[in-house]
């Protein structure tokens, strides 16, 4: 049996490399974001005296809580639009039957995976064109385009796995069907809808090529800060840490929180 | 909602019809015709070609890639190891990690002279390496794509073994078959649908990578990374030419959509 368990040993070796491989950056930024400047040309040292200088520098002298606040009024307001309108989207094309309801279902799909990078030229202009530009409204509406398809999909898999018996019998007793959605069905499906509403957060708040070409001085998203911190002293490390530690963070907690629900969507 | 994708489009198409610059009035653009598909196809814009040539070239190997490293981590974890909670904590971490700053924090650890990479090499193996020189920095920008997505590929692929009935693999292992038998012959056939679509997913997100390397090398040194997405900023944003650059964002679209278009085609013979 030294066969098996030399290779379940390999196995597990390869298991907890893989995993080192991909939180190792993260790990890494963390422990950067607490070093001094001098110290960031001893890479491999772990121990030493932890500083809150790059996070107190890039608060105080680079605004850093302006980003913050503003991805989380920006990512919010999508998070709120997206699921009323995708929620009653998904909610048509699951009840009523109508000429199209594939190829609509097909435009859906699709306009997720339109190259961010392409459709920002027209956004762009239509920025020009509408004063739009620097504004939350034309990043509300732009993200739009990925996480409102997003919503519809999940949407539409929560409702078809409930049961039409309860909503029906509400209706037989006299409730509307707009009653109904709100009393019957949308309560049942809760969960998914928080699970949905942060997924839709985490892409806003992570979005990035939008966000640069499209917002500059009024509006600052914590996904483009980063690329602020090049001087011409090249960049400023430490600070980037901080900032990276700040927009992760969220995110990896979230991620914990709704992980039942991220492993499914993407399965 | 179909307004939302097909109107930009559409603005899109008929922008790379103009000669529209940066700075200019849109009032003053001029229709020209296909004649922006006309100076990239006759190679007279002489990064497009290499672009696009790059970008194939990116998302085949990084799609292999990932898949590989996605396969064997699926394997494992679908044997039930220790810790098996911890471990998908971890491997997921680089999605929820914003693309400007996988970039960034990857040309930190890349970094030449106090990046930890080498700092490890250097130790190991007695040797550093100009990791975004001219020579490594495609190797550079690969390691980097298959880091943000193979955890997707690892999801899913995980997702498609647990729906594998698991009494024709006993049959099999009762009647002697060998392990990698059981895997090869039993195993990978039965994944192949979860493996094409999670291929072809992961294909689409390579194609249009575009904010890692943005922050890794923008394209550089030289035009040693400039793929498709990189080639279409620098020619709007950069140069300023935004008829020409939604010239080369409709090739981008249209091989995005032709990808897709072979997802849906398979999700639709899979009973779902």
């Amino acid at each position: 049996m030294t066969g098996r368990t030399l290779r379940d040993a390999f196995a597990a070796t390869w298991l907890w490399l893989v995993c080192l491989f991909a939180s190792f950056p993260i790990f890494y930024m963390l422990v950067t974001s607490f070093k001094t400047r001098a110290m960031l040309y001893e890479p491999a040292r772990l121990l030493f005296s932890p500083t809150l200088d790059n996070y107190r520098v890039a608060i105080v002298r680079y605004g850093l809580h302006r980003y913050i606040v503003d991805s989380l009024i920006v990512s919010s307001l999508n998070v709120a639009v997206c699921i009323v309108l995708g929620t009653a989207a998904a909610y048509g094309l699951h009840k009523f039957a109508f000429a199209g309801k594939r190829s609509l279902m097909f435009s859906i799909l699709s306009a997720r995976i339109v190259p961010s990078i392409a459709l920002v030229i027209p956004f762009y202009i239509l920025g020009i064109s509408l004063h739009l530009l620097d504004t939350y409204t034309i990043l509300v509406i732009v993200f739009m385009v990925f996480n409102l398809p997003f919503v519809v999909v999940m949407m539409k898999s929560f409702l078809a796995n409930l049961p039409p018996d309860c909503e029906e019998a509400a209706m037989l007793d006299g409730c509307s069907r707009a009653g109904a959605l709100a009393r019957i069905v949308l309560p049942q499906i809760r969960g998914g809808i928080f699970a949905t509403a942060v997924m839709t957060f985490l892409a806003a708040w992570n979005e990035f090529t939008y966000a640069l070409f499209l917002t500059s001085t009024n509006v600052k998203m914590i996904s483009t800060a980063v690329v602020f911190f090049k001087t011409e002293r090249g960049i400023l490390w430490g600070e980037v840490s901080a900032l990276g530690v700040i927009a992760v963070l969220p995110v990896l907690v979230l991620c914990v929180i709704t992980q039942k629900y991220f492993v499914k969507s993407v399965a | 909602m179909v307004l939302l994708t097909a109107l930009p489009v559409a603005l899109l198409g008929y922008i790379s019809l103009t000669s529209f610059e940066m700075g200019y009035a849109w009032a003053d653009r001029e229709f020209v015709g296909l004649s922006n598909y006309a100076r990239l196809w006759q190679g007279r814009e002489v990064e497009f070609w290499p672009a696009l040539r790059l970008s194939l070239f990116v998302t085949a190997v990084s799609v292999v890639l990932k898949l590989l490293l996605g396969l064997s981590v699926a394997v494992l974890l679908h044997r039930r190891p220790r810790f098996e909670v911890l471990a998908t904590a971890l491997l997921i971490m680089p999605m929820a990690v914003n693309p400007a700053i996988a970039g960034l924090v990857w040309k930190l650890m890349l970094s030449f002279d106090f990046g930890i990479v080498n700092a490890m090499l250097l130790q190991l193996a007695g040797v550093k390496i100009v990791w975004l020189g001219k020579t490594y920095a495609l190797a550079s920008v690969l390691i980097v794509l298959v880091w943000m997505h193979f955890p997707l590929s690892a999801l899913m692929l995980a997702a498609g073994l647990r729906n594998i009935e698991p009494e024709p693999i006993e049959a099999a292992r009762l009647d002697g078959c060998s392990e990698w038998q059981l895997f090869t012959k039993i195993v990978l056939p039965q994944l192949a649908p979860v493996i094409l679509s999670s291929s072809l997913l992961q294909a689409i997100l390579a194609f249009q990578t575009f904010g890692p390397i943005y922050t890794l090398t923008d394209g550089g040194p030289g035009t040693a990374t400039t793929i498709l997405p990189i080639y279409v900023y620098q020619t709007a944003f950069n140069l300023g030419s935004i008829g020409l650059a939604a010239a080369a964002a409709v090739v981008l679209v249209a091989i995005i959509m032709a990808l897709s278009a072979g997802m849906l085609s398979l999700s639709r013979k899979e009973p779902a």
